[in-house]
């Protein structure tokens, strides 16, 4: 474990010095449009994490990547000619999509809906979110100065029309104690500040994703996804995981901060990044970065913490021939194969839901001694 | 309320559960019963209205032919799109999402090259009639009415022939199908068109209310998979009343504004707000709201509830 640890540290510095590069080997116009690049590999990263570890395939990432920009557009805008900085946005940005993350999970996870099912909610979110956007170009739709813009973004409606600023997202500013003045992380032909931003933060986030997947939380994850049944018959409360992977630790905090990003270029916030056709690059964008998150989470190792090994359910139908496969490669989990259905673990019963709960209620009055008609 | 209002406002309810019904009632067969995420579904929407486009505008055929020739068209898209990628992906629900996902991409791809990616309307002959100080157009009743004769005969037709017996038995166990003499990859490819074919019957019957345009579809996707989500197993009536229950929520929303929110914009004329409810925008997030609240409370739908699954 050790020696693949480093083999894959190294590799990663090794791809990592050609980037740091970019700037001086090339203009910072190619570095700038790298970045835009390297923005949606954060978006393919937080894919990654809930679809290729935890094996929801999520089509919410956008909407909440959207749900992360306009956030940060709308507080960076008001705060920006106050505070100089954007420190504020930023968390805004991530509290937004997280929030967002919450209440659908909570939803999704907690009653228990299947995963196509949640991949359909996930869709019908962002569609209607895509929507919502779309539909708020009238000069009602203001967040203090910030026009939500419809269709073509979102821009501030400064008092003074006549500063131009005014009318644009600020890039991400930071002005922590110590510093004489504030530093913006612009994108533009001239400077490449904004492109190391997006490459610390997608080095941070990948550290992060890493260390996540490798914690208790990744490793409970990974074996929901091979077998949810027999995880939660040893015990763990598989909806909690979900709900947690899909919305507090890291992943927000990726979508939040791309989310955030991306304006730091961009003039204006276009809606169409909501849109459900922008999805079909992040799974490319995901195969594309080599699936790295779901290579180094060989079942053995991840497994190694339950008892008896856990060794997978699926194993004898060819499961094992393929480490870190494909998308497809999952079966329909509890399928009733493997010792998984053999297993009588005490699983929770899914909630019936208020109404069938008192729909029930006759019967539990019913006095004992006699039998049912019929 | 007066009389009149309280009658628009039932048409109004019906109105959206037809629309509900026919978005759904394709998906229904192929979602509901196959299991098949079909996201091409509103494609084949697309597709349905594109055919009565051409074929009245381009082949100056009479509208009801080219809604009669919608369905067809459809169904004959659908069985090519199952027998060349569908067929190959049965039990592997997350690959067939993806692959009709990019055959979904393909479609409005072809569709905004060959008729261009402007919004075009479909003129249609029927007038209104007049309900108190009211006019309601005729047309509206027509669809109520075929949406109505769809699902009854979708339901007859699986329910009492021979092929419906079929169909169902290769859906619920296809081994013991196959090993009782049914031609199981051929009763799974005519199920698939009869879903594609209702869809685009769906898409015909609804393009001349709506713009017809090569991202279409994306409006009503969400819908029509929340309408049959929210059903559940009993996929039929379960797909009905959900579309009721939807349908009855997204006119009410749609039509009756609940508050408003003052904004400091700058408006002409002078009262800046936003008004919450009162238009199809917030019908359609009420919609998705309440489907996730139910879902909640009953995860394997309305018709789950009727019938709990062991």
């Amino acid at each position: 474990m050790r020696r693949g640890s480093s083999a894959e540290l190294l590799s990663a510095l090794v791809l990592l010095l050609p980037l740091l590069a970019v700037p001086w080997a090339f203009k910072p116009y190619t570095a700038n449009v790298l970045a835009v690049y390297m923005i949606y590999g954060l978006l393919a990263m937080s894919l990654g994490l809930i679809w290729g570890a935890a094996g929801i395939m999520s089509f919410g990432q956008t909407a909440f990547f959207g749900i992360g920009a306009y956030a940060y557009g709308a507080i960076g805008l008001n705060l920006i000619n106050r505070t100089q900085q954007t420190h504020a946005a930023l968390l805004g940005g991530l509290a937004a999509a997280a929030l967002l993350a919450a209440i659908v999970g909570y939803f999704m996870f907690y009653g228990r809906i299947s995963d196509v099912y949640a991949s359909i909610i996930t869709m019908a979110l962002t569609l209607v979110l895509f929507a919502f956007a779309v539909s708020t170009g009238g000069d009602e739709w203001v967040i203090g100065v910030a026009r939500l813009g419809g269709f073509n973004g979102m821009f501030g409606q400064g008092e003074s029309s006549q500063n131009i600023a005014n009318f644009q997202i600020p890039p991400v500013t930071l002005w922590l104690p110590g510093m004489t003045e504030p530093f913006a992380f612009k994108i533009n032909r001239e400077s490449a500040a904004g492109y190391y931003l997006v490459l610390g933060v997608s080095v941070a986030v990948y550290v992060l994703t890493r260390a996540l997947v490798r914690s208790r939380l990744g490793r409970v994850a990974v074996a929901i996804r091979e077998n949810e049944a027999r995880v939660a018959s040893l015990g763990y409360d598989t909806r909690f995981y979900k709900f947690a992977l899909f919305t507090i630790p890291v992943r927000p905090r990726l979508r939040g901060e791309h989310g955030g990003l991306r304006p730091a270029g961009w003039t204006r916030e276009p809606p169409r990044r909501l849109r459900r056709r922008r999805h079909h690059r992040a799974p490319h964008e995901l195969s594309r970065r080599g699936r790295s998150l779901r290579h180094h989470s060989p079942r053995r190792r991840t497994l190694d913490h339950l008892p008896d090994g856990g060794r997978p359910a699926h194993r004898a139908r060819g499961a094992a021939a393929r480490p870190g496969r494909g998308p497809g490669g999952r079966r329909p989990r509890a399928q009733g194969r493997g010792h998984a259905a053999a297993l009588p673990g005490p699983r929770p019963s899914p909630p019936l839901g208020v109404v069938a709960a008192l729909a029930r209620c006759p019967r539990l009055f019913r006095p004992p001694g006699r039998l049912p008609a019929g | 309320m007066s009389l009149d209002t309280a009658v628009i406002m039932v048409l109004e309810i019906l109105n959206s559960i037809t629309i509900l019904v026919l978005l759904a009632l394709g998906l229904a067969l192929i979602f509901g019963m196959m299991r098949i995420v079909n996201l091409a579904q509103g494609e084949f929407f697309t597709v349905g209205a594109f055919t009565v486009l051409a074929s009245t505008r381009y082949a100056h055929l009479p509208l009801w032919v080219g809604m009669l020739l919608a369905p067809l068209v459809v169904a004959g898209l659908g069985i090519a799109i199952e027998r060349a990628i569908i067929r190959r992906l049965y039990g592997r629900p997350l690959d067939v999402m993806l692959a009709t996902w990019g055959v979904s991409l393909l479609l409005i791809g072809l569709i905004t090259v060959t008729f261009g990616a402007v919004t075009q309307g479909i003129p249609f002959a029927l007038g209104n009639f007049s309900v108190g100080r009211y006019q309601y157009p005729e047309y509206r009743i027509v669809m109520t009415t075929v949406a109505a004769g769809l699902m009854l005969s979708v339901y007859l037709l699986f329910r009492y022939t021979a092929f419906g017996r079929r169909a169902r038995a290769t859906i619920a166990n296809p081994d013991m199908a196959s090993a009782a003499g049914i031609n199981t990859p051929r009763m799974f490819m005519l199920t698939f068109g009869l879903g594609a074919g209702l869809a685009g019957a769906a898409g015909a019957i609804m393009a001349p209310i709506v713009g017809v345009v090569p991202t279409m579809g994306v409006l009503y996707i969400a819908r029509a998979f929340i309408t049959v989500v929210v059903g559940g197993p009993i996929v039929l009536l379960g797909t009905l009343s959900s579309a009721s229950a939807l349908g009855l929520i997204e006119a009410l929303i749609s039509h009756f504004p609940l508050f408003t929110i003052a904004t400091a914009g700058h408006c002409t004329p002078p009262p800046c707000e936003i008004s919450i409810g009162g238009s199809a925008f917030f019908g359609q997030i009420a919609l998705l709201i309440f489907a996730i609240l139910l879902l909640r409370l009953l995860p394997q739908g309305i018709s789950g509830f009727w019938r709990p699954r062991p």
